[in-house]
């Protein structure tokens, strides 16, 4: 196999070396050129995210460690002791670390789904330029396959793995859109803000603002679109609210369960309180309403932390089907081995077919043409199926490219170069 | 043909629902969304060979498959899991999907120990007047049966919430307002057929009052199931109790109407006329 990859990420090197190594979409076309400039470099995909900066690259003959250690230094701009901390994978090891990235498997939060859109921009733009061959081709589409295999057949990108998104699984559990929800923000501090956005991000689309300065609680309303109200929350906004986010910074409750009681009295639908204030926000003896639904920042760290256990549960499985995967592409690779003396049979019984129709056809009315191009084209299909199956056999059998060789010879003319050439990448393909 | 369609057919339904069930209970331990969908395409081609069994069944006796209690039964399994593939088309939910498939086999498994073969049905059975009514009663306490369901799944997913035991359960199960609007579609629903099935047979009973014996034999209990589901439709659409109260409303009043349902059943078979 012909396929080498060299990188950094967020387990081998630190965020200042990452930031050097990462390749700026501008600069992207270029490297890229460069690379597949090069005279041993047939197909490149550079991948640069925030967490890595990695090469997968489809060379004609294997590269020599230390110069390839040399080529991923030059490209990312890192001196050569740098890119001594580059990991470097071959072959069947490279694959399996592309397809353990498409997953999310060696991602810094296990299961996670950007990365699945980094590899397909990745690929796509190296598609675009021409950087790829038929190897990375099929390389690429196979891990992104393969990404999106694991996140179907496993749960390892369910379940949120932030406090704030966590918070959001937690409304989607009680209600199914949250754009027809009322939304009661209560302080206008940053985490209030940030879990508005949040909540924004997943539909929420009605909301009021009370705050203890009214002056913030405006400025904060007229960000959003939310209406004023009056702090502490008086009883009709506790009855007119689905979903109270608390972040205060008050010493003590600002909810507290008496007043509250009179607005839950005659509640007849769920209220869902997130308490992301410490000290607590939210009265706790409300909870014991039938309708109330209360969460304090213990408690979403609590739901990552049974996410995360359960992602990790789940990776198990996910490697299982990363394996599985490896070997089929190893497998396609290994047929794929034969591809120039397929390539030199095909193109010679072809031109041997084409010739004799021309030959032949003063023979035939003109009508029986196409008949005859018919039976040309089913004759040589068939003896080139009754080959390829015989060369494929041996070369994945028992890793016998003596047919291979043969064919390539027995059709290849009188291009000796040709035949040379043939020979030469069967007999590389061989000794990897 | 009898022992196919009296035998073995129900047996190769039990066995198939019992395939069904492993096959959700490994969803729900272990998600995996291509399986589930193979699992809903199984769901759809279980429901297939139900109804073609049922409609060999139907021309076989020239009857709708009511003929005995246990087709009863068997003919409301059939409508039970017609009803939860109708919803899962709308919400995908791996744990509810398991106790609708329980209640199918319980009434499969009653079917077969009842007795599906019949020898001398109650001759007012065979009019087509009691076969509306029976398929609309029957239809009418399905859906009430899914409104059960979604009753018990709201029950659940608070307890899992208020007691925040985020595991399997809590990411299984459909979101607290998908359950409540769906139990109060399946009120709804079931209300309006137990009414149709209610009004229909009062007035042909009204109508048939000189002739032969009236095949309304059981006219307390269906009047009492009428009475069940019109409270607990009117509790729903006032939205007097709110939305967890109603939920376990719901869960009784539905065990109450299968009760009514087997009382009346077995008044048609076994009981005198009312």
């Amino acid at each position: 196999m012909k396929i080498e990859m060299i990188g950094l990420n967020h387990r081998s090197a630190g965020l200042s070396l990452r930031e050097r190594a990462a390749v700026s979409p501008e600069a992207l076309p270029d490297l890229l050129q460069r690379l597949v400039g090069h005279p041993n470099i047939e197909g490149a995909v550079v991948l640069s995210t925030c967490n890595r900066a990695e090469l997968y690259l489809s060379p004609t003959y294997h590269f020599d460690e230390a110069e390839l250690r040399g080529l991923y230094a030059d490209a990312c701009g890192l001196t050569d002791d740098e890119a001594q901390t580059a990991y470097v994978y071959r072959d069947s090891a490279a694959v399996n670390q592309l397809f353990r990235v498409t997953s999310g498997l060696d991602s810094q939060m296990l299961g996670e789904i950007q990365i699945l859109a980094q590899v397909k921009t990745a690929y796509g733009t190296a598609l675009e330029l021409a950087g790829t061959n038929a190897i990375l081709n099929k390389l690429f589409t196979h891990a992104i396959f393969c990404g999106k295999k694991v996140r179907t057949r496993t749960a390892i990108s369910q379940g949120a793995v932030s406090v704030a998104y966590a918070a959001i699984e937690l409304a989607q559990r009680l209600f199914r859109k949250l754009d027809e929800k009322n939304i009661l923000l209560v302080g206008a501090g940053e985490t209030t803000r940030l879990a508005a956005k949040y909540l924004a991000d997943a539909g929420g689309a009605n909301w009021r603002v009370s705050n203890r300065t009214q002056e913030r609680a405006s400025e904060f309303a007229s960000t959003i679109g939310a209406q004023v109200a009056s702090f502490p929350p008086a009883p009709e906004d506790l009855s007119w609210a689905d979903i109270v986010v608390c972040a205060t910074a008050a010493p003590g409750a600002v909810i507290q369960a008496e007043p509250a009681k009179a607005a839950l009295r005659s509640r007849k639908r769920p209220l869902l309180f997130l308490d992301l204030a410490v000290p607590r926000d939210v009265d706790p003896e409300l909870s014991r309403h039938d309708e109330v639904y209360l969460y304090t920042v213990d408690d979403f760290q609590e739901l990552v932390a049974a996410n995360i256990k359960s992602r990790e549960k789940e990776a198990v499985r996910a490697e299982e089907i990363v394996e599985k995967e490896v070997a089929e592409f190893s497998e396609w690779y290994r047929q794929n081995r034969i591809a120039p003396s397929l390539q030199q049979l095909q193109s010679a019984l072809e031109s041997i077919r084409l010739t004799e129709l021309e030959n032949q056809a003063k023979h035939f009315r003109p009508e029986d043409l196409s008949e005859l191009d018919k039976f040309s084209k089913s004759l040589m299909k068939k003896v080139t199926s009754l080959i390829v199956a015989n060369m494929r056999r041996a070369s994945t059998d028992g890793s016998d490219l003596t047919l291979a060789r043969a064919i390539a010879v027995a059709f290849a003319g009188k291009d000796q170069q040709a035949i040379e050439e043939i020979l030469e990448k069967l007999n590389h393909e061989l000794s990897h | 043909m009898t022992l196919l369609l009296y035998t073995l057919f129900p047996c190769l339904m039990l066995v198939v629902f019992g395939g069904l069930f492993s096959l959700w209970m490994m969803l729900y331990h272990r998600p995996d969304e291509h399986l589930e969908k193979l699992a809903v395409r199984f769901g759809w081609i279980t429901l297939g060979v139900f109804a073609a069994w049922l409609l060999i069944l139907s021309i076989a006796q020239r009857q709708l498959p009511i003929l005995t209690a246990g087709q009863i039964s068997v003919f409301l399994a059939f409508l039970v899991w017609m009803d939860q593939l109708l919803v899962e088309r709308r919400i995908s939910q791996r744990f509810l999907t398991v106790l609708p498939i329980i209640i199918v086999t319980v009434l499969l498994l009653t079917g077969i120990a009842t007795g599906l073969r019949h020898t001398t049905a109650p001759v007012e059975l065979h009019s087509p007047w009691s076969a509306v009514h029976i398929v609309l009663s029957t239809a009418g306490v399905a859906m009430l049966f899914g409104s059960g369901v979604y009753g018990a799944g709201a029950i659940l997913l608070r307890r899992v919430l208020i007691r925040k035991q985020f595991g399997r359960l809590f990411s299984a199960l459909p979101s607290m307002d998908d359950m409540h609007r769906l139990r109060a579609l399946a009120v709804y629903h079931g209300w309006l057929l137990i009414t149709i099935s209610f009004a229909s047979s009062t007035l042909f009973m009204f109508i048939q009052r000189a002739g032969t014996p009236s095949f309304f034999s059981h006219l307390h209990e269906m009047f009492a199931l009428w009475l069940a589901a019109t409270l607990l439709a009117l509790s729903e659409n006032r939205n007097w109790l709110g939305d967890q109260r109603q939920a376990k409303l719901t869960v009784a009043l539905t065990a109450l109407m299968f009760l009514l349902l087997a009382g009346s059943v077995t008044q048609i078979f076994f009981g005198g006329q009312s």
